[in-house]
């Protein structure tokens, strides 16, 4: 039976605890993934993924659905990634590198290529990109590489961007301008001038 | 004239004559097959009765023989608690009309299905019975014996070769099968079932049941949709789904059901004894599907359309391989 | 205006964030501002090489992790006072963890093997058996079963 998320949230409310497995499923690829893009290495995000649902389980109680169920769910996603990297500012953390690349793993077919076509030189210099563009992205501020992964990975509108960090409009189209100079400025120099 | 004599010779006469009407008047009296099938059908729904019963289930290779022990009170409770084997001796399942639940004794899973006692499941029974008419001479054997009750014994054989047949033991005074067994169209047996002890009219108060339950739970959701109809499942599946075009003489639709969430569709067709059951796995975003101890499995799988189906019967392979090709 | 002020709206332009009005304005200055088009476009680059990483995954079992963790914390206070409600959710946490004891090889309940497959991907024949007897139960008359017959438990 497909519920929609407030339906789920309800359902969990009213005593079924199978609700809440299925939000666990339904959202751990995608918050996966964003908590993965914000802090660059598998077992933190891993570890980091599952405080976000362990906080989604002790609070859903509380959620009202004023907003949409993923609106809080991102926001809690953000304030985890936030508050750990605060405490490991000092740390000096991993972040994904070239060097780490073998950790993704060197089969191309990892990478979602436009064209299948491609030679071999050619996906190994898409491959390249990726790893530089991650790289880039990790050395983005912590506000601005969340606000930066979640447009980009969520594709939420800069509205939903201003509910989850509780910030004015204005200020989401502030950062992730300034976030995308900041990353043109970093890979300006791998493009080979074939934009 | 002596009248003895004359006696003696009406009596035999006499004597015939009583036997033959006594004859007639039962032959008069006789139940049809189909009609005695008809009531044993009924009664399962409208009996209280106790019982022990033992099945085994074979297919190639493999064969699995369960004890368990069925309590029924009418209009549609009923209650099973699995004795043999062991590995699965703290199983229980409960079915109140609405909800059939499943419990391991001791723990806290539990659960829920669509009650099989529930008017779709009964409707179900019934077309099923309508289609044995159909596709099966259905003729009396010789009265006999089970559990020292006189049975009825029913035999079902196909219209159409290739499909499996059948024979029951009817217990006369209630109408309750106590025995039934299956048969392909090889002559091997499929599934044998029969009750090794039966106590009728015993009533029960039904709250002991649940004593068995840690709590009585609250019915939630099914874990799995059963007993829909082509429309319902049009209605509810998310992916679309491929049906046989060619069925064998006599099959037709009888239910789908929704495994792995919506992820799977068994679709079952019957010709009122023998099933087919054609699985199908969603496509998309699911990896290989690996099938864990295939050796000697006789179901035929194969992919098409990104997609994994299983096909399982008791036909001839010939007839599997038909239907098969003919999935769109 | 200067090329600094139609820069910072540029990446507003590529989120489609922006007026129809603004838009067109936007295009119009493009067409004639080579700094502003090649900057627009190694933007488009930017976000292009983004959309280009393969999403991640976390590793299969995470709804497992997660119940484990979760039977490990201690109940609250408000699951305290509420009783058997929360009683009834957090037995699914402990479902998890036993599961993870037993799923290793061998299945115990149909929620399990749903749900370990859905997980794991892997599907045993069992399951499909188990269905199929279901059905000939249905058109069988002495049917009564419908209790897991191939399932193993420990």
């Amino acid at each position: 039976m497909q519920y929609s998320d407030e339906e789920l949230v309800e359902r969990y409310g009213a005593g079924d605890g199978e609700s809440f497995r299925m939000l666990v499923e339904r959202y751990q690829d995608r918050v996966y993934h964003i908590v993965y893009g914000i802090v660059g290495n598998k077992d933190e995000a891993e570890d980091l993924s599952q405080e976000v649902f362990l906080r989604v389980y002790r609070f859903l109680h509380r959620f009202k659905g004023k907003s949409r169920f993923y609106t809080w769910l991102y926001r809690l996603t953000v304030n985890v990634c936030l508050s750990a990297r605060r405490k490991r500012k000092n740390e000096p953390g991993k972040i994904f590198s070239l060097a780490d690349s073998s950790k993704y793993g060197n089969d191309p077919g990892e990478i979602e290529l436009a064209d299948e076509s491609l030679s071999p030189l050619k996906v190994l210099q898409n491959r390249e990109m990726a790893e530089t563009i991650k790289s880039a992205i990790n050395s983005l501020s912590e506000v601005l590489k969340s606000t930066f992964v979640l447009r980009e990975f969520e594709e939420l509108s800069y509205e939903e961007l201003a509910r989850v960090f509780r910030c004015s409009r204005g200020t989401i189209k502030s950062r992730l301008s300034r976030a995308r100079e900041q990353l043109r400025r970093k890979i300006e120099p791998y493009l080979d001038g074939t934009v | 004239m002596n009248p003895g004599k004359g006696f003696q010779k009406v009596l035999p006469c006499l004597f015939i004559l009583i036997i033959l009407s006594g004859g007639m008047t039962s032959a008069l009296l006789a139940i049809e097959p189909k009609e005695i099938l008809t009531r044993s059908l009924e009664a399962q729904f409208g009996l209280d009765f106790e019982g022990i019963k033992k099945t085994e289930f074979r297919l190639p290779g493999r064969s699995y023989t369960t004890t368990t022990r069925i309590i029924r009170q009418e209009p549609d409770f009923t209650y099973t608690t699995t004795l043999a084997p062991a590995r699965l001796k703290r199983w229980i399942a409960l079915d109140d009309g609405e909800f059939r639940i499943w419990h391991i004794r001791g723990s806290n899973k539990f659960e829920f299905f669509p009650s099989e006692n529930s008017p779709e499941a009964k409707e179900i029974k019934r077309k099923s019975l309508n289609l044995k008419f159909i596709n099966y001479k259905i003729s009396r054997l010789l009265d006999s014996y089970i559990l020292a009750r006189p049975v009825y014994v029913i035999s079902l054989i196909p219209r159409n070769s290739g499909n499996p047949r059948r024979k029951i033991w009817i217990d006369k005074k209630t109408y309750l099968p106590l025995k039934e067994e299956d048969y392909n169209w090889r002559g091997e047996l499929i599934s044998s079932s029969f009750y090794t002890e039966i106590h009728f009219d015993r009533r029960f108060s039904k709250e002991k049941f649940y004593r068995d339950f840690p709590q009585r739970p609250r019915k939630k959701v099914f874990s799995q949709e059963r007993f829909l109809s082509l429309k319902d499942l049009r209605r509810k599946i998310r992916f679309p789904v491929f049906f046989p075009q060619y069925l064998p003489a006599g099959y037709e639709f009888q239910e789908a059901v929704l495994l792995f969430k919506g992820r799977a569709v068994k679709l079952t067709y019957t010709n009122g004894l023998g099933v087919i059951c054609l699985f199908q796995m969603a496509p998309r975003g699911y990896p290989e599907t690996i099938f864990k101890d295939f050796e000697g499995a006789h179901p035929l799988v194969w992919k098409k359309g990104g997609r994994t189906f299983l096909l399982m019967a008791d036909i001839s392979r010939k007839e599997l391989i038909k239907i098969k090709q003919s999935v769109k | 205006m200067s090329c600094k002020k139609w820069k910072k709206k540029l990446s507003s332009y590529l989120d489609n964030e922006v007026s129809s009005r603004e838009r067109s304005k936007i295009e119009k200055h493009l067409k004639s501002c080579r700094a502003c088009f090649n900057q627009f476009k190694q933007l488009e680059r930017v976000h292009r090489l983004v959309q280009s990483i393969p999403p991640e995954k976390p590793r299969p079992g995470f709804y497992e992790r997660l119940s484990e963790r979760l039977s490990q914390k201690k109940t609250t206070l408000r699951e305290k006072l509420v009783g058997w409600r929360y009683g009834w959710q957090l037995s699914f946490p402990r479902v998890g963890k036993i599961a993870i004891a037993v799923s290793a090889v061998l299945l115990v309940s149909v929620s399990f093997y749903i749900w370990r497959s859905a997980t794991s991907y892997e599907v045993n024949i069992k399951v499909f058996e188990e269905e199929y007897f279901r059905s000939q139960q249905m058109n069988s008359f002495v049917g009564e079963l419908a209790l897991p017959v191939f399932f193993e438990i420990e």
